[in-house]
This record gives structure tokens, sequence and C-alpha cells, in this order.
């Protein structure tokens, strides 16, 4: 879930300069437009969410092309007016999402066999899990084939190096800005919905919690940079998961912290600075 | 020096509008007023040299044709056509090939990659490209990044001529090459220019002798000489005055 949220906001951050703290309300947005949707289907659990999650990521995608077209395109060249402005979407969509819907958590609809748990090598793993790593490891295998070999793969690509000898090209970068918003909107939402399957539920502050994380995954893997971000979210989650688990509860968030700092100090670019791949 | 257009490409009409026509240019680069009204023409095919001493604004100049800086004043049309306005994609758009300074090529991208990026026209130029460089073509697959510079600004070069441009802006080919590698870009580029109209800003005063019709001469941000070139540099004293280098008798 951290490498889809933070998937997004590198590619976001890495090509267009803009520092997204609106990507937790998309992760919200997500969450709840694949609940209501959801909600209002007859069928089984399994069809409702998957039906509710692909309306729940079409939702987010969207949300995410009108938020760049209306809102951040005015901004481009103004970073703490964009840094205002999306600080305060986030504010605006929580608080209308509890407006509408409540504090409480609403109950997502997971299908049973994902609560059930397979034994691998003596450990008993609940089979959302698997669906979970799944999803990510579709997405990363995805979005690597997107990168590399299509036109606007390579456009994004040398984008995140060097925008302006992108449009002396002749591209119209800002159309990859449309599109690369709408796609970490929709990866935004798809972790949404995933929180969802993970928690069995959603709740308003949902995308503010995993946002913080994902910044952090952002930071260590390099900005602009889908591998770095994968192999950081799998250190970030390993590192807080070990550490509550084999010290206290709570010490996971020092030890990601701490990750972050270390990285900061010997690499401060991340693993892997301004290179899409 | 061959200065007919080719027929391949978009060739110029004699008696038209001049190819680039610039009008009172000003551009602020925070405090500082980097062009104070720079007005030139370029007249259709051959190359027109800019020239000025370090610092003067001849980069500026090429960023602010493309739209890279933001202009306070003035006005840019391409053979008649204002372009003042637009974007720099949509600039291009009108026939406009671009060689940066530093030759930013993307250095994560394959040399194929990089030119693959530049294609505009339904059917680019490669083997124009590979004729000028062979090397590009034996390392397709090598990433811009790990190219010498003589190879990365025959990459910059090569997107260029991958289109067929009306102009092309070349910033400082030669910049930082050997001299066998200046031989080769100068070479290139004088087959370019039978091609279509070149805007080069060049600090290397033989290449300049060599390629360029016209001059024009550049300082403190204002146009202070235009003429052809044969005349400027077959006077040193003038072109010392002017460049502040001795130069015109190589």
């Amino acid at each position: 879930m951290y490498f889809l949220v933070a998937s997004g906001l590198s590619l976001i951050y890495g090509l267009m300069g803009v520092l997204n703290f609106a990507h937790g309300a998309l992760i919200t947005v997500g969450a709840y437009a694949a609940w209501w949707f959801g909600d209002q289907l007859d069928g089984g659990l399994g069809t409702r969410l998957l039906v509710g999650g692909v309306f729940g990521l079409a939702a987010g995608a969207a949300i995410a092309a009108l938020i760049e077209l209306v809102l951040i395109r005015p901004l481009y060249r103004r970073p703490v007016e964009q840094v205002l402005v999306t600080v305060g979407l986030a504010l605006a969509v929580g608080a209308l999402v509890q407006g509408t819907w409540g504090q409480d958590a609403r109950p997502f609809p997971v299908p049973d066999w994902m609560f059930d748990t397979t034994t691998i090598l003596g450990a008993n793993i609940p089979n959302d899990r698997f669906v979970e790593i799944g999803v990510a490891a579709a997405v990363l295998l995805g979005l690597t084939a997107f990168l590399r070999y299509t036109r606007f793969g390579l456009v994004i690509r040398a984008g995140v190096e060097n925008r302006s000898m992108v449009s002396a090209l002749g591209v119209d970068v800002r159309r990859a800005f449309t599109i690369v918003f709408a796609l970490g909107g929709a990866l935004a939402a798809l972790a949404g919905v995933l929180s969802g399957v993970f928690y069995s539920s959603v709740d308003p502050g949902r995308g503010t919690s995993l946002l913080i994380y994902a910044f952090i995954v952002v930071v260590i893997g390099g900005f602009g940079s889908i591998g770095g971000s994968a192999v950081a979210a799998v250190a970030v989650a390993l590192i807080q998961q070990y550490a509550n688990y084999y010290a206290s509860s709570g010490t996971g968030d020092l030890a990601v912290v701490l990750l972050l700092a270390s990285v900061l100090l010997v690499r401060p670019g991340g693993l892997a600075p301004k290179v899409a791949h | 020096m061959t200065v007919e257009p080719h027929g391949l490409w978009l060739k110029p009409e004699p008696d038209s509008a001049p190819a680039l026509s610039v009008r009172d240019l000003h551009v602020h680069l925070g405090e500082s007023h980097v062009l104070q009204g720079i007005t030139f023409d370029v007249p259709a095919g051959g190359v027109t040299a800019v020239l000025g001493r370090n610092g003067v604004g001849k980069t500026t100049t090429m960023r602010a044709l493309m739209g890279l800086v933001p202009r306070s004043r003035g006005s840019v049309a391409l053979a008649g056509d204002d372009v003042t306005r637009l974007a720099t994609h949509a600039v291009v758009r009108r026939g406009v090939g671009y060689v940066p300074e530093d030759r930013d090529v993307f250095a994560g991208l394959t040399v194929e990659e990089n030119l693959r990026l530049a294609e505009r026209d339904a059917e680019p130029q490669y083997e124009l490209v590979y004729d000028l460089f062979p090397e590009l073509r034996q390392r397709a697959a090598q990433r811009a990044g790990t190219l010498s510079g003589g190879q990365q600004q025959m990459v910059a070069i090569a997107r260029a001529l991958l289109n067929r441009n009306r102009i092309l802006l070349v910033d400082e080919p030669t910049k930082g090459l050997a001299p066998l590698l200046v031989t080769e870009v100068a070479a290139a580029l004088a087959r370019a220019a039978e091609l279509t109209t070149i805007v080069l800003v060049e600090q290397n005063l033989p290449v300049v002798q060599r390629l360029a019709r016209d001059v024009v001469v550049v300082d403190a941000g204002r146009v202070v000489h235009t003429g052809p070139a044969a005349e400027l540099l077959s006077d040193p004293e003038h072109v010392r005055r002017l460049l502040g280098v001795h130069g015109g008798s190589h």
C-alpha cells in the first residue's frame, strides 16, 4: 500500500515538481467511492468489491485530473501556493467525507475467503495479504512496462530529468502532467480500496495516516523512481512491523524515522535519485 | 559555402519574410535586465551567427526565442507568423529545432530513446542523421549519460535534424570539444545549412568563418552590429573591438 501511494507521489513530484498533499485525500476518495458504489449494488461481496473498486479507481483518476486542470495548472511556477492549495484540498475533502458519512468507520465489502488463512512454512497468512501483494506486484510490473515501452512513458522519464528540454522537442508536457496526475490518483484510490480490504472498513482519516509514510517512502526511494519506491516501501513496512513486533508497539514509527535519517545522511537524493525507471 | 535550400526540406521562398524576425526583445532574469531590446532579422537559408563576449545575452536570446525564459517585451516572428505568445512546444511545432548550450541530452535514456522522443514528422530523417553521425547507430542502445561530450553533442544535433525544420537554433555546439570533433560538428552543420536556415551562437571564430553568411553581434543585451560575416571577419581591429578577441584572418 505504501508503494501504491508512494509511486504516484513520486512520479508527480519527479515530473512536475509538485508536492501533492492532496494525495491522501485521493486515497480517501477511492476508498469511499468503492464502498459507496459497492453499497448500491446487489450481488455477492466479491462482485461488490470488484465493481466498487473499479469505480473507486475511476473516481480517483477523474478527480485527480480535475485537480490538476483546475487548481494546479495555474500555479506551476508558484510552489508555495501549490502546497497551500493541496493542503487545503486535503482538509476540505476529509471534512466533506466526514460531514457526509460521519466520523465512524464503515464496513467494507470483503469476501469471506479473504478472511481465511493459508499456511506457508508454518505461518498462517490471511488471504487478503496475497491479494494486496499481488496487486502491488502487478502495478509495479505494469508501471515499469508503461514507462519503458510507451510514448507517454518515454515523455515521463525524460520529463523527470529535464522537462523544459522535453517541451523544446515539441512535446506538450502539460498533457503528460494531467495523465501522470490521473495515474497517481488511480494508484492512490487503489491503495484506498486495498486499505478497505486490509482493515475491512473505511474511515475519513485513512488517507492522512497512509500519506505520511508514503512521503517517507518517496524520500527514501528517490523522487521520480518507481523501482526506488518499491524497494523503499518494502523496507519501511518490514522495519516498522518488525520493530513493533519484537520491541514494543509504537517503536515501528521511530524506526522508520531513523531509517529515513540514515538514508538521507548517506544518500541525500534517496536510493535512486531523479531517474524514472 | 552552399546556401541554396534543398528540395527535401521546407524550401524558403525568395522575397518572402525573413525566416526569423526579432523585435525589441526584453528579458528580466530576477533583478537583472539581461536582454534590453534585441532586434535582428535572419534571412532564409544559410547560417547567421550570433556573436558576443561571454555573458552578453546570447544564450538568453536563444532561450527567449524558444519561449524557455519569460519575455517581458518584444516580438518574435517565424517567416512572418507571430509566435511571441506561443508555448515552447507550439513554437517547435512551427518548425524550429533547438540544440541547447549544455546539450541537455536525457542521461537516463538511450541514444535511440533520445532520438525517438524528438520525432515529430511522420517520416523522421534517420538516414540523414546516421549518415552524419554513424557512431550514433552503433551506440543506439547505450545510455546517453555514458557518452562522451562529443557524442552527446551529436545526439543533441541529431535530435534537431530528425525533423524537417524551417530553422535551427544551435547554441555553442563546439564548446568544450576536441579539435577533431569541432571539425566533425562543423561539417554536420554545414550539411544541415544546405537544407535549412541556422541561427548559430558560436565563440569559435574559425567555425564562424567557415559556416556563417551573416553575423549579429550582441553586447550588454543589445545588438551592436549586423552584416555579412566575411566583412566583419576580414577586419581584425573591428573584431577585436566588438568581441574582445583577435580573429578574422584564420
